[in-house]
């Protein structure tokens, strides 16, 4: 049933891109919704690493990491063209909907991840610029095209690829890995397993009809569900690390906190809850978790830099 | 008058990539001219 439908989906999408692609569907390409998350957590890194760069330098360094991001979308979307067919979720990406030569998207993927490199390298320095290449190479060899289709812990391992934006950010600063940049990776990476797997819950019929080895598909909704509270409670811990090392302080320690209660109490919702609605509630929480928690990051540090100047 | 609306509407979406290729293109170049004289002033 699988092999079929993923012949019949391939040749589709590779019969019917006459047409041609529309503007809209290279920026479709780019994954937008997903690079806002990877371009915030970024700007984070950027900001409360200690050190100053330049508001040029530290804006192409951001454009570097989006184009980055958005390019090994690209690329992702290339190679699972014939499982995004099958998905009810994907099957209306450029690509499975015919709207697009599979080599095309192919070329765009991998001439923007040079040049967001290459650019990284000459605007800010040559370890932040080894650091993208990295979290693409990661996102693409390790995640895409070994991890997804074979193994449950495909998001866990591939989720490192989501943890680079923070990381890249400070290194644009400073020039070097600290600590203090791994804490931030260590969140993104502990965040990552949840936040799928809670959409993973409600998607599982699709996943299993793609033939990709979600954990609710292998393991089961129960097993899941007890991987996400495992996963929320060592997270709520990691999420006070940059208070622990001084990256952030009161103001960050409190919101995370606050947050971190939320995340809970909607993880044991799923638990206890074997329909799809608390699922559905905690995907839904969890963007807005990493988003706030970033956001908390920042205000943090530029309060701590007004009461200073 | 029909048969020819499909291919005018390819000429019209390949001229709009070329333009935003173009655009683009132009703005990298903007951009390194712009890190090149911010790094020269010791950045």
């Amino acid at each position: 049933m699988t092999d079929t439908s993923l012949t019949t989906a391939t040749k589709t999408a590779g019969d019917t891109f006459a047409e041609g692609a529309r503007v809209g569907d290279f920026v479709a390409l780019l994954k937008p919704r997903v690079m806002s998350l990877v371009v915030f957590t970024g700007i984070a890194g950027l900001i409360v690493a200690p050190g100053r760069i330049h508001p040029l330098l530290a804006a192409v360094a951001i454009m570097c990491i989006a184009v980055a991001a958005g390019a090994a979308g690209a690329i992702n979307m290339w190679y699972d063209r014939d499982i995004d067919a099958i998905m009810a979720r994907t099957r209306h990406r450029p690509l499975p909907a015919g709207r697009m030569a599979p080599d095309e998207a192919l070329a765009f993927g991998v001439a923007l991840s040079l040049f967001a490199i290459m650019l990284m390298g000459v605007a800010t320095n040559w370890m932040a610029a080894l650091l993208l290449a990295a979290a693409n190479g990661f996102y693409v060899f390790v995640y895409t095209m070994w991890l997804k289709r074979r193994t449950p812990q495909n998001i866990v391992i591939g989720g490192a690829a989501g943890a680079f934006p923070p990381v890249i950010g400070w290194v644009a600063v400073t020039g070097h890995v600290d600590v203090e940049a791994l804490a931030l990776f260590l969140i993104i990476f502990l965040w990552t397993p949840p936040h799928f797997w809670a959409l993973a819950l409600y998607r599982a019929g699709d996943y299993a009809k793609a033939g990709v080895p979600m954990l609710p598909v292998v393991a089961g909704p129960a097993a899941t569900r007890r991987q996400i509270v495992a996963y929320a409670i060592v997270l709520v811990f990691a999420s006070l690390l940059p208070a622990a090392l001084g990256t952030a302080g009161l103001l960050y320690g409190v919101v995370v906190a606050m947050l971190g209660v939320a995340f809970l109490v909607l993880t044991f919702a799923v638990w206890r809850d074997t329909g799809e609605a608390a699922a559905r509630r905690l995907f839904a929480f969890s963007i807005l978790y990493l988003f706030l928690l970033f956001a908390a990051l920042i205000a943090d540090r530029l309060s701590n830099l007004g009461g200073i100047g | 008058m029909g048969a020819r609306q499909p291919h005018g509407d390819m000429h019209k979406r390949q001229r709009r990539k070329n333009v935003a290729l173009l655009l683009a293109l132009i703005g990298l170049v903007v951009v390194v001219y712009l890190i090149t004289i911010v790094r020269m002033g010791g950045q």
